[in-house]
């Protein structure tokens, strides 16, 4: 136990024995990723200030719509993610914590991103509907699943070892999964304030003009890009948390042993 | 551009988030891998070993993970509350009005019908209109100035209850439908023209 060696993935997280300087959680495929990111999120914001027109009824203010509902999106994207990756850690037998880690960094950028579709969605609604908040359908459960992520978040630290927070948190994550249908189609469930989706609706027509539509569909991908970036590293981070754990306790005994034997 | 502070605001809020948890997961990343790199240093500040009989410095710091998923329990159930709440104001549209269970007159409604066109009155402080849907009206008077993009043809979601044939409003909103068109002067046109067919 005195060897103090990471494990192997830890090790190429560290980039040890190499000379490169490859300190912390970056590799060249999120390099790409990150640079991805930034050219695809640069082009929305272009579009959506000064190529787009404006909407016949909304007038500006739907250029609120390019950042609100990527956001959304990446949401529900984020916490089936999360729910995927819990589903694995619980069927797997060996190597489970991976998954545990890649469930946790995704619901940390899904509550990111679900509240950042609240926030813009409360000005947009301020804009066109002459209020920030309503106890309306959609809303109401957008909130309701926002709550639940952070809650799942605080739940994970809770004192306990990673296997324990592993199996705590899968099954907390594949329970709040089942919210999102309940948000997505609360739309058409309940009559609501918020407008049915304008793309992904159950006739099948897309509401919108082409360059807004194509704007909004760039901005899901600006946004998707930017979540994969996020929790590619976040879930590196996590790893690195964990294994200071073991090294960090695996260093301290050496160092105790080294005392006993001077002694 | 009309309203550009809250459209910046949002763009803002969201972007600098985004850029704000990459940056802090980078840097947090980085001095975390140089200490894991010299674990000797690591043994000495992150864990001692001795044995320690209590600690009550840290137990407070360990509780409250708890304390917010308990929290988040109750915000939940008051959330829902809230949203069973409000939803005593029964979503009726014009047509249902005396017709539907639950749209009756002597409650709280919540009324949607589009804005008829022409009929919108600004008396004083007063905001009147009919609004229509599916072929039946309903006049509204509403205290104040609805705002948002509120004008005539526009679908509206009112709430307040129905005196004498009028509905007394309390609160307007404009309902948005989910189609968005570029303006342009073709378009503006033809929508001009077809708005309240």
């Amino acid at each position: 136990m005195s060897d103090t060696t990471p494990t192997p993935h830890g090790a190429a997280l560290l980039g040890a024995g190499t000379a490169r300087r490859s300190l912390g959680t970056a590799t060249p495929a999120t390099r790409i990723i990150g640079l991805l990111t930034l050219a695809t999120m640069t082009w929305v914001v272009v579009s959506a200030f000064f190529i787009t027109s404006p909407d016949v009824v909304q007038g500006d203010s739907v250029r609120i719509m390019y950042a609100h509902v990527p956001a959304a999106w990446v949401a529900y994207l984020a916490f089936v993610t999360t729910a995927i990756a819990s589903g694995i850690s619980v069927v797997r037998r060996h190597r489970t914590l991976g998954f545990d880690r890649v469930a946790g960094a995704s619901a940390e950028v899904g509550v990111l991103f679900m509240g950042l579709a609240l926030v813009t969605g409360s000005l947009w609604g301020r804009l066109t509907w002459g209020t920030f908040w309503q106890w309306d359908p959609r809303l109401t459960t957008t909130l309701f699943l926002f709550i639940t992520y952070v809650g799942y978040l605080a739940v994970r630290r809770i004192d306990a070892s990673p296997e324990r927070r592993a199996k705590r948190s899968a099954v907390l994550a594949l329970l709040a999964v089942l919210e999102i249908p309940l948000v997505h189609f609360s739309v058409v469930l309940w009559r609501s304030l918020h407008q049915e989706a304008s793309v992904l609706n159950p006739d099948g027509d897309v509401r919108l003009d082409g360059l807004m539509l194509f704007t909004l569909f760039s901005g899901v991908v600006a946004f998707t890009l930017g979540f994969v970036w996020l929790v590619i590293h976040r879930q590196r981070l996590q790893a690195l948390v964990d294994l200071q754990g073991t090294v960090g306790l695996d260093s301290a005994i050496a160092a105790r042993a080294t005392e006993a034997v001077l002694r | 551009m009309k309203d550009l502070g809250f459209i910046l605001l949002s763009w803002s809020v969201t972007l600098g988030s985004m850029a704000l948890l990459a940056l802090a997961t980078l840097r947090r990343a980085k001095s975390l891998a140089a200490r894991i790199r010299r674990p000797e240093a690591l043994a000495v500040v992150a864990m001692e070993l001795t044995p320690r009989p209590d600690q009550p410095a840290s137990s407070r710091r360990r509780l409250l993970p708890a304390i917010i998923a308990g929290l988040a329990v109750v915000v939940g159930i008051g959330i829902v509350a809230i949203f069973l709440t409000s939803s005593i104001d029964y979503y009726c549209n014009v047509d249902e009005i005396g017709v539907r269970e639950g749209c009756d007159d002597t409650r709280r409604v919540r009324v949607q019908g589009t804005v008829d066109e022409g009929s919108l009155e600004q008396r004083m402080s007063t905001t009147a209109f009919v609004m229509s849907f599916n072929g039946a009206s309903l006049p509204v008077e509403y205290d104040g100035e609805p705002g948002g993009i509120f004008q005539e043809c526009i679908p509206v979601v009112a709430h307040g209850r129905v005196v004498d044939g009028v509905l007394q409003a309390t609160r307007i909103e404009v309902k948005h439908s989910n189609e968005y068109e570029a303006q342009n002067k073709e378009r503006i046109t033809e929508a001009e023209t077809s708005a309240c067919s």
